[in-house]
């Protein structure tokens, strides 16, 4: 696995299957970036206010009153988190739903079966590199 | 592409006369069952997948024994089947459910082949089956594609070729632009013109081959041959089925020539892809 180069990247997790989550961050810590996790929707915007984040990787399917596209509508609507790349990572592979999530604002999309681990991590690692995230980002509660 | 003697070619249009009756209350909460079963399932294979991935590495750098070499191996090959099962009963069930279509944009095909056979590699080697692949990068234009898609049906006729040829064999896939939907000797949909810009892919093996009297029903729903029954190798049948579903989605066409004991190229078109007007934009994709 690649080190990251630079500064640590600090990103968001937003996975409600445990499982799937911890695998996620622990790939991701080992590959150098700071993780953040969360389960909700709800929660996701809370991180995402509380400390400023390089990226963001997020479920559809959430559990609660807010699913991903509800977030990333959230996200995109304000001043302050619009710029933060985020990635889709969802079992959803249906092109209807990567293209709504792409017109969303979504960054990219990736379908969870369909990448190893390995490949997934070295996607995001470029992508989160490549998209400075703006240098104000905290958002007022 | 001329049959060689013995050969016979088969156009990918056989398909089981339709039941006019509807379907059963049973049969219709089956197929849901399956449905939703196999939705539920790609948490735990993601689950399955990834964390192998993560093992074959942590292991792979601390045990040179061949014996955990293997076993990796084994859990790699099974996870690679178990996905491969689960997405075609999800192709399967939008197929029945009138849901299962195709985005098409203009893509590189060479792009998307070059993905699945870097994928298909290990495979091939861990077999003892050769896996070449050629094309003239500058030959070969735009086809309008769904990428997706495009990916399944490349490795669902690559990882057959893999499967059913024995230690020592080859398996070679190549691109080339061709003049026609498909030979004079593969019947065409009506309505169809046989001449047009098309890219043609083909996947020759040099396996067991197809029997005569199978060949007619390769591409129908759940068919599985004699041989294959018999071989080692898992299967639903429905692999080749969603191929042909799949590439006649695109305007293309599928067909193969076989013959038993020397082995069979399967072959597919796709129309070549429209200059973009100037100024329009490019379609997003994953």
């Amino acid at each position: 696995m690649t080190p990251l180069l630079g500064a640590q990247k600090r990103v968001l997790v937003v996975e409600d299957e445990e499982a799937l989550l911890s695998t996620l961050c622990d790939e991701l810590e080992e590959s150098g970036f700071t993780v953040e996790p969360a389960v909700t929707g709800e929660e996701a915007l809370r991180k995402i206010r509380e400390k400023p984040l390089d990226g963001i990787i997020l479920d559809l399917l959430l559990p609660g009153g807010m699913d991903g596209l509800g977030v990333l509508a959230q996200l995109k609507e304000s001043e302050q988190t619009k710029d933060i790349p985020v990635v889709i990572l969802s079992n959803i592979g249906d092109d209807e739903k990567v293209r709504e999530a792409l017109d969303q604002g979504a960054d990219a999309y990736f379908v969870k079966t369909r990448y190893s681990l390995e490949d997934l991590i070295e996607r995001l690692r470029l992508l989160f590199q490549q998209k400075p995230a703006p240098p104000a980002q905290r958002i007022s509660p | 592409m001329t049959p060689t003697p013995g050969s016979t070619t088969t156009r990918a249009t056989d398909e089981p006369p339709p039941t006019a009756a509807p379907p059963e209350a049973d049969s219709v909460s089956s197929e849901k069952f399956v449905t939703l079963t196999a939705h539920e399932m790609q948490v735990p294979i993601s689950v399955l997948s990834w964390n192998m991935g993560r093992l074959n590495r942590v292991l792979g750098t601390v045990s040179e024994r061949p014996d955990v070499r293997r076993i990796l191996d084994r859990l790699l090959e099974a996870n690679v089947r178990l996905t491969t099962l689960v997405e075609d009963l999800l192709n399967l069930a939008k197929l029945h459910e009138g849901a299962f279509r195709v985005y098409l944009r203009p893509i590189q095909l060479t792009e998307v082949a070059r993905r699945c056979l870097k994928t298909l590699e290990r495979e091939a080697e861990r077999r003892g089956v050769v896996l070449t692949w050629s094309w003239d990068q500058a030959q070969i234009p735009l086809t309008r594609g769904d990428p997706n898609r495009l990916s399944e049906v490349i490795t669902n006729l690559v990882s057959n070729g893999v499967k059913y040829t024995p230690r020592g064999g080859r398996v070679a896939i190549s691109i080339r632009s061709s003049s026609e939907l498909a030979p004079p000797t593969v019947p065409i949909p009506a309505g169809k013109t046989r001449t047009g810009k098309y890219l043609l892919v083909s996947v020759e093996d040099t396996g067991m081959g197809i029997p005569n009297d199978e060949q007619p029903k390769v591409f129908q729903q759940f068919f599985r041959g004699r041989k294959a029954f018999a071989s080692a190798e898992g299967g639903t049948g429905l692999g080749l089925y969603l191929v042909r579903r799949m590439v006649e989605q695109h305007g293309g066409a599928v067909w193969f020539v076989s013959r038993e004991g020397y082995g069979s190229t399967f072959f597919f078109t796709l129309p070549v892809a429209e200059p973009y007007p100037e100024g329009a934009e490019a379609t997003k994709s994953a």
